[in-house]
Parts: C-alpha cells; sequence; structure tokens
C-alpha cells in the first residue's frame, strides 16, 4: 500500500515536471530546429489533464480535496459521526456517477477511433478519468465511520443515482427537487466541493435527458485546452518561490525601502501578498503561506492582533489583477476575450485596491508614530542587490512573452526553471533530495483540486448552455431591469453571493457564461465586466459566513471565526469602496488600454 | 408519432450568413415534418471547436454539427485529399472534383457512423504576413505558424519543407505582434471575421488549398425520424448548402474588399513564380499520398483533376 501510494505521487509530480520541461525543450530547439518537437503541444495539453485527476487523487487521500469546511465547526458531538457518513456515502455516489459518465465516453470515443498523436488513441489518455474519479469516490467512502459496515451502509446511497441512471424515465419521477437539497446540504456540511457542483451538474444533464457523459467530454475538454497548462506551471512556480528564500528576501527588500515610513511595515506585507497572489492566482496560497512569515512581522512591528489578522486576511486577495493572475488568463478564457486587454485593463484598478488598503494601513498606523525602523539608503542599496534575481521575476516572464521568444504557457514553463534554479541552486535554500517531492507533490495536490473542480464546474456550464438558460436569463432580465446602472447594482449584489459561495475558479466558468451576454445587452465593455467580475468576487471571500479567505485565516492563525469576521470587517469596507469604484467609474479600466492603443 | 428534436452546434457567429441560413432551414424542417422536427442551433462555438461538437455527437448530446473538412478529417483521414496544397487552382475544376470524391467520403463517414446532410464551402487559403511574401524563397525564412490541434496540416507544411511553429490559435496574434511568428495561411472569410488581417496586412495572392464544410448528422439522431422525414430534411438541407456554397463565393470577394479598403495589401505573384510555389507544394505530394491519405484516393483526386483540365474545362481561364 505504502509503495503504490510512493509511486502515485511519484508520477503526478512526475507528469507536472515533464509538463514544465517540454515547451522549454521546444524553445530552446526552435532557433536550431523550428518545427520543434512532434506533437509537443498535444502532449502538454493532455499532461494537464493527468495532472489534474492524479493530483486529486492523492489531494483525496490527504484529505485536502478543497471544501466549504463549515460544516466542521457546526456538528459536535453525536452529530458528528452522522455528518461523516453522508459526506462519505453522497461524495463516493457522485464520484461513481462521474465515473459511468467517464466511461460512457471512452466507449464512444473508442469506436470513433480517433487518434492524438504517434498513433496513440484518445481514448487511452482519456482513461484516467473514470479511474481517477473510481478512486477519488472510493477514498471519500473510507472516511465514514462505523467500520466495515458503515463504509457498506454509506456506499449503499450510490443505489439511488446508478438506478436513476439505468431507468431512464424516472427523469420526471419527481426526485431531482430532493436530490438537489441533499447535494446542496453535503456540500456545506463539508463535502469536496467539486463532489456538490459535479453532483448537481450531473443532476441537471439527468433530469434534462441529457447524458452523464457530458460532464467527462467538458472535463477533458477544458484540461487539454491551449491556454491552460499556464495554471498548473504558475503555481507551481508560485510553491517553489514560497517555499524557498523568495518570500525572505521580499520583506527585507521591501522592509529596507518602506519599513521607515509610518504603517509601511504594513505596506511591505500588503506588497508581498500581492506579488505571491499575481503568481499562484489563489488568495489561499497566500494566506496559507506567507501567513506564517508576515504575521510575526506586524506583530513585532507592534501591530495589533486584530489588525494584523484582518490585513492579512484581505491581503490574499489583493493581486489577483496583475499578470501572470490565473483568474485573469482563466477569465478571459472562459468569456473569449483578448487576455491581454484585459491585464492591461487590471492594472490600475489593482493598483486602486493596494492603495485604499495601504492608505487605510497608513492611517492606523499614524497612532504609532513612526516606522519601525530607521531608513538607511546603503542598507536599502545593499538589500536591492542582495535580491537582485527575487525582484527580477516579473521580468523574466514579460519579457519572454514581449520578446517574442516564448507563448504564454513555453513563460510558465520558463518561470518554473528559473525558481527551480534560484531556490535549489542558486539560494540552496532547498535540496533536490529533501524537498523536490514534497514541493511539487504540494502543488500538484493543490493544482488537482483546484482543476478537479474547474473540470466539474464546466459539466455544469454545459447544462445551462444546451438548456439556453443564459438566452432565457438575459429576457428575464431585459423585461424587468430597465437601466444599466440599476443592471450594475443588481451584478454587484449577485456577485457578492457568488464569492460568498463558489471559489473563484467555479465562478468563472459558471457564472461568467451567464452574465457575458447580460453584459453585453446592457451595453458594458466585456473588459470592464471582467474587472468588475473580479474585484467583486474577491469581496466575496471576505464576506461572512462563508468567504473562503475567513476559513483560511481562521486555520492558519488560529483563531476562531468570529474573530477572524470582526477583524476583516473594516478591510471588507475599505474593498466595497473599491468595487463601488471599479463598477460605476468605468475609465479606472478603460483609460489605460485606450492610451496603449488596444 | 412523437417530436424530435436535433441540437446543430456551428462555429459561425450569431447571426452571420452561415446561422442565419441554418436558422431558416430548421425553420422549413419544422414545416416540412408537420411540426415534427425540432432543430436547436448553437451558435458562435459555444458548445466547443469542432473537435468538442464531433465529440458530443459520439456521446448523443449533439446530433449535428456543422464542420470544416480540417474537423472532418479528424474523423476519416482520406478527407485530408481534398486538402493538398495547390491541388486546385479554381472553383470550377475544385467543384468537378469534390463531387466525386465526396461521395466516397460520404460513405467512409457512414461507416463511423456520421451522414453528410450536405457539403459547402469555407474558402481559399491565402498566406497572410507581415512583411509582403511573394516567393517561396522568402517563406522559408519565414516564421510559418500552423495550429498544433491538426497534426497533419503542420506534416504537410514539413514536407514541403517549410518550417511551421505550432501555435494555438488562441496565441496567434499575440505571437503576430511578438514576433513569435509572422505568416499564418487561413481562409480569407476568417482572415476578416478574426480581425487576424490586422496583425499581418499583406496577403499573397496564391490560393493555397480551398477549405469546405459540411453538415454533420450522427446516425442515431437521423434514426430517430421517419423515411420520410428523413428525406425532406435532406432535401432542403441540400438546398441550402447550395445557396451557402454560393453566398460564401460571394462574400470572399466582399471580404476581401473590406479589408483592401482597411489597409490590407495584396501581392500578386507571377506566373514564373507561380511555378516555384506549386513545387515547393508538390515537394510535400510523395508523403502526403503514401502516409496521410492512401495511394488510391490521392491519385483518384489527381486524375481526376487532369481529366477536368483535359476535358471539362479545356480552354479555361487558368485562375
Ligand atoms: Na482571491
Ligand atoms: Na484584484
Amino acid at each position: 500500500m505504502k509503495k503504490l501510494q510512493a509511486i502515485e505521487d511519484l508520477l503526478s509530480v512526475l507528469a507536472l515536471l515533464t509538463m514544465a520541461l517540454l515547451p522549454l525543450a521546444e524553445m530552446t530547439i526552435r532557433p536550431f530546429y523550428p518545427t520543434g518537437i512532434p506533437g509537443s503541444t498535444l502532449w502538454v495539453q493532455h499532461l494537464v489533464l493527468w495532472v489534474t485527476f492524479l493530483g486529486a487523487a492523492v489531494a483525496a487521500r490527504e484529505k485536502q480535496l478543497l471544501s466549504l469546511a463549515s460544516g466542521d465547526r457546526l456538528f459536535a458531538g453525536r452529530a458528528e459521526p452522522l455528518r461523516r457518513w453522508l459526506v462519505a456515502g453522497i461524495g463516493f455516489s457522485v464520484c461513481l456517477v462521474l465515473a459511468k459518465g467517464g466511461w460512457d465516453l471512452i466507449v464512444a470515443e473508442r469506436e470513433g477511433g480517433s487518434l492524438l498523436a504517434l498513433g496513440v488513441p484518445v481514448w487511452v489518455v482519456q482513461l484516467v478519468m473514470p479511474v481517477g474519479w473510481a478512486v477519488i469516490g472510493w477514498r471519500l467512502l473510507e472516511a465514514a465511520p462505523g467500520g466495515r459496515w458503515g463504509r457498506i451502509s454509506a456506499g449503499a446511497l450510490a443505489g439511488v443515482p446508478l438506478a436513476a441512471l439505468w431507468f431512464d424515465d424516472w427523469g420526471e419521477s419527481g426526485l431531482a427537487l430532493p436530490i438537489f437539497l441533499v447535494l446542496l446540504g453535503a456540500t456545506a456540511l463539508g463535502a469536496p466541493i467539486f463532489v456538490g457542483l459535479g453532483g448537481i451538474a450531473a443532476l441537471l444533464l439527468w433530469s434534462n435527458f441529457d447524458p452523464v457523459s457530458a460532464i467527462a467530454a467538458e472535463a477533458y475538454g477544458l484540461t487539454t485546452s491551449p491556454i491552460l497548462p499556464t495554471v498548473p506551471l504558475f503555481t507551481l512556480a508560485g510553491y517553489i518561490l514560497a517555499e524557498g528564500e523568495t518570500p525572505h528576501r521580499l520583506v527585507a527588500l521591501f522592509r529596507a525601502w518602506f519599513g521607515w515610513i509610518p504603517g509601511g511595515i504594513a505596506l511591505v506585507a500588503l506588497l508581498v501578498c500581492a506579488f505571491f497572489t499575481s503568481f499562484t492566482g489563489g488568495s489561499g496560497v497566500t494566506i496559507l503561506a506567507m501567513g506564517g512569515l508576515l504575521y510575526p512581522m506586524l506583530r513585532e512591528a507592534r501591530y495589533p492582533e486584530r489588525f494584523s489578522t484582518g490585513l492579512l486576511t484581505s491581503a490574499g486577495s489583493l493581486g489577483l489583477l496583475f499578470p501572470p493572475s490565473l483568474a485573469v488568463i482563466l477569465y478571459g478564457l472562459v468569456a473569449q476575450i483578448d487576455i491581454r486587454q484585459l491585464f492591461v485593463s487590471g492594472m490600475v484598478p489593482g493598483i486602486l485596491e493596494i492603495a485604499l488598503v495601504g492608505g487605510f494601513a497608513l492611517l492606523f498606523s499614524r497612532r504609532t508614530g513612526r516606522g519601525a525602523v530607521a531608513f538607511s539608503l546603503r542598507e536599502a542599496l545593499s538589500q536591492s542587490w542582495r535580491s537582485k534575481w527575487e525582484a527580477l521575476i516579473p521580468m523574466v516572464v514579460l519579457g519572454a512573452i514581449l520578446g517574442g521568444f516564448a507563448t504564454l504557457a513555453e513563460a510558465a514553463a520558463l518561470m518554473v526553471l528559473y525558481a527551480l534554479v534560484l531556490e535549489f541552486g542558486g539560494r540552496r535554500r532547498l535540496s533536490i533530495r529533501r524537498d523536490l517531492l514534497r514541493v511539487a507533490g504540494a502543488a500538484s495536490t493543490l493544482i488537482g483540486g483546484v482543476l478537479m473542480i474547474l473540470a466539474v464546474a464546466k459539466g455544469l456550464t454545459n447544462y445551462l448552455i444546451i438548456a439556453e438558460i443564459p438566452a432565457a436569463m438575459l429576457e428575464a432580465v431585459q423585461d424587468r431591469v430597465g437601466s444599466r446602472l440599476l443592471f450594475l447594482l443588481l451584478l454587484n449584489l449577485f456577485l457578492l453571493l457568488v464569492g460568498c459561495l463558489m471559489d473563484v475558479y467555479s465562478a468563472i466558468a459558471v457564472v461568467v457564461p451567464l452574465i457575458a451576454p447580460l453584459g453585453m445587452a446592457y451595453g458594458v465593455d466585456p473588459f470592464h465586466l471582467g474587472i468588475i467580475f473580479l474585484v467583486n468576487l474577491e469581496l466575496g471571500y471576505l464576506t461572512p459566513p462563508v468567504g473562503m479567505n475567513l476559513f483560511l485565516a481562521s486555520y492558519r492563525f488560529e483563531r476562531p471565526l468570529t474573530e477572524v469576521y470582526r477583524a476583516a470587517l473594516p478591510f471588507l469596507g475599505i474593498r466595497a469602496l473599491a468595487v463601488l469604484l471599479v463598477t460605476y467609474f468605468p475609465p479606472l479600466t478603460q483609460a489605460l488600454p485606450r492610451l496603449l492603443g488596444f | 408519432q412523437a417530436r424530435v428534436k436535433i441540437r446543430m452546434g456551428t462555429l459561425a457567429p450569431k447571426g452571420s450568413n452561415w446561422h442565419q441560413l441554418l436558422e431558416e432551414m430548421g425553420f422549413r424542417w419544422k414545416q416540412a415534418t408537420g411540426g415534427e422536427v425540432e432543430l436547436t442551433i448553437y451558435a458562435g462555438g459555444i458548445v466547443g471547436g469542432e473537435e468538442e461538437m464531433i465529440r458530443k455527437m459520439r456521446i448523443g448530446q449533439l446530433q449535428a454539427a456543422a464542420i470544416s473538412n480540417a474537423g472532418l478529417a479528424e474523423v476519416e483521414r482520406s478527407a485530408y485529399g481534398l486538402m493538398v496544397p495547390m491541388m486546385f487552382e479554381s472553383y470550377q475544376e475544385w467543384d468537378y472534383v469534390r463531387q466525386e470524391v465526396n461521395r466516397d467520403l460520404e460513405a467512409k463517414l457512414s461507416e463511423r457512423g456520421f451522414k453528410v446532410l450536405t457539403w459547402s464551402d469555407v474558402g481559399w487559403v491565402y498566406f497572410f504576413t507581415r512583411t509582403p511574401l511573394q516567393t517561396p524563397e522568402q517563406l522559408r525564412q519565414r516564421r510559418l505558424g500552423a495550429s498544433p490541434s491538426e497534426p497533419a496540416t503542420l506534416d504537410i507544411m514539413k514536407w514541403a519543407g517549410l518550417n511551421p511553429v505550432p501555435i494555438t490559435i488562441a496565441d496567434t496574434a499575440t505571437g503576430l505582434q511578438t514576433g513569435l511568428i509572422d505568416t499564418i495561411y487561413i481562409p480569407l472569410i476568417f482572415a476578416q471575421g478574426s480581425q487576424l488581417y490586422r496583425e499581418a496586412r499583406n496577403m499573397t495572392d496564391l490560393r493555397w488549398v480551398p477549405l469546405q464544410g459540411a453538415l454533420l448528422m450522427h446516425e442515431d439522431g437521423l434514426e430517430r425520424l421517419s423515411a420520410e422525414h428523413r428525406s425532406k430534411i435532406l432535401e432542403i438541407a441540400r438546398e441550402v448548402g447550395e445557396r451557402l456554397r454560393r453566398q460564401t463565393r460571394e462574400q470572399e470577394e466582399e471580404a476581401l474588399q473590406t479589408m483592401k479598403e482597411r489597409g490590407l495589401q495584396v501581392w500578386p505573384v507571377d506566373e514564373p513564380t507561380r511555378r516555384q510555389w506549386l513545387e515547393l507544394a508538390r515537394g510535400a505530394y510523395p508523403r502526403i499520398r503514401e502516409r496521410l491519405v492512401s495511394p488510391e484516393v490521392f491519385d483518384k483526386i489527381q486524375s481526376l483533376r487532369d481529366a477536368y483540365r483535359a476535358g471539362a474545362g479545356a480552354g479555361r481561364d487558368p485562375r
């Protein structure tokens, strides 16, 4: 068993690293041999599929699949085993349904006989889907309490959906609503988010007489789309940097330059957070990885506990608009708009957010009178020299793309190489023997968890589009909402709610196809809409009771959730102000792209 | 008899010529079958690219789709026989050959579970470049972008002695701006529709290859129709397909005019240079014949074309 697990870990890390190496090899040989490696782009794309399912399977084993987790605290004592039993049974059932859909897809593809490259049939590569879902389902079931009989009884829950799939005409039996409520309940009680989304997608497709294999088809289509390799690659790079020397050097660098300003240390924390979020793409990673370093630094500079907690909780989502943020890339992908223009549109709003939060921190710090350290130009310059390679990181990516050396995916791979060389070679903070498997493994679990959510959320989108929900919604809204201002206001409230209930990735996959046609109909510029969407969603992460950042902060800083709520409140107000400014003052997003000639 | 719902996907944007004609076809299907056949069209690629639409037809979520020949070739490789560079010079000889070859293709697709409702055109593929391109020698020095999702089209370019850089459609505009690539080859109508010509403002006046399209329906969807309804919707589809073809060919002229007005430069190719281009393209023929298509299909296409040039089309204008 132990050996099998080691092989599984190794496979998922190897898939991830190969994904980084192939584009680099391609880039290197292109000047001499322009046609590159045969099919390498295709292989890289299909490695994402494997990374997704291997990573998610490992995450399931380690109980690290992303969940709302709020249920953990609600149930205690005698009800707790019941909760775990239900979550295990539902998780298993949904995974079996997904696996069956995956199998149906493979049967259909086999008949079609499509080849990938080098004579490998597509269905062979797709095998990872049904197998992966089955393994994940089994692992979720294993968490059921009550030994063997607990597992058997929880597993028996799967009989309901399987019978429903068998007898097609159950579609009109009124079973849909109760199952829907059970799925929502299980997700609220701590079932993995992908189980909730996948279950609801399967249910909706089934009651619309559509094949459940559509989820597998969408999962395959999404994970093998050309832009997606950037997601795992930038995340891996961010993980390596976060585990290495970079956070320490960046803190030292920013401290030397800004530490003398009253409130400067808070500013340092904000900038470091923004920097990391732009690379890792999830505020969660930033809070988890940076919290341990920045929280003590703030406390040392005599910032109160509550202020420090609130600042870091909020800072986790700053930087989500800056390149190479994955949220922006994914939004552009789903909304089918130019990703570069979306990045340019987000520059000013991103800086505005940092300025507002930073301004608040400076005001707050006036009470403490002066900065934590005295300014010395010599120290600042020497820190700059010491951290030159860290400070150059953004230039590597932008330089490679703008210089015409690399595509976006190749730039992401280059970033991984840079991080590897810097942390394992130059800085020697990490050692290949001791740390490579551990760090890449941690990255691949998170990647698997996130991409799995995105993949099944795409299945939900499939239903929405096939059932022509966006068109129906457009009609309904246009009948009731007359003015653009009212539309924008309702949009703000709606997105706030979405941000509370969903992570950024599923929100993009599910909600963007719904609101993009609405925005178009009300004459909202698609890039403006994109930035509103992202900034608004960040707000949701800070909104009680289910903001994702609040949970993570509570976990990371070991503070009760209610205390984190209170700590985050003032920052929530400031971010709300930013949302309003971005929404109702379009030049903030539109002036810069216009200036640069987009 | 129960009502039959047919879902059809297309990449054609909502409101485009193609989309409007398909809508009209759906209306006529409904009329001709007394309201029993209902067509829903998913336009603008919202149900995925060609590969995804084919996959969704296989699992039974879509019943039909408008697919280009490149997508068809992913289902049935011999379709590449109609994408041999510089095999055809004019629509007349292309029409002569494709009518015959498409009959064979229909039979092969039907073995794979797909029925062709009708054939139509997407139009000629041309080279669009950042700096003027007139000779094959110049093209050998260029960074030619090609989509990696169709490995065979990349192979064809390699066999012709060129150096295609694999680049996805998503990266193409950026790639042209940054200089990662400087040359692309795409259907003229797509150059205008996608606005890619604004990044590559020179067009070489050389018809590289014609691209056709098909309305494809999965047999499972077709089997749900009565024989009578089946023949009715097929008849209507064929008629619409012919109109699409005529309109596309007219649209091609208009698109070129529009692009020229917005700054596209068209570079002529004289007869001696054309022969050089032909030589370049022919360099790929042996391998297309043996590895990609099959000698049988390739030879049939070539001899049909030669027969047209010798007889039916003799005395024609070479362009
Ligand atoms: Na965030
Ligand atoms: Na942001």
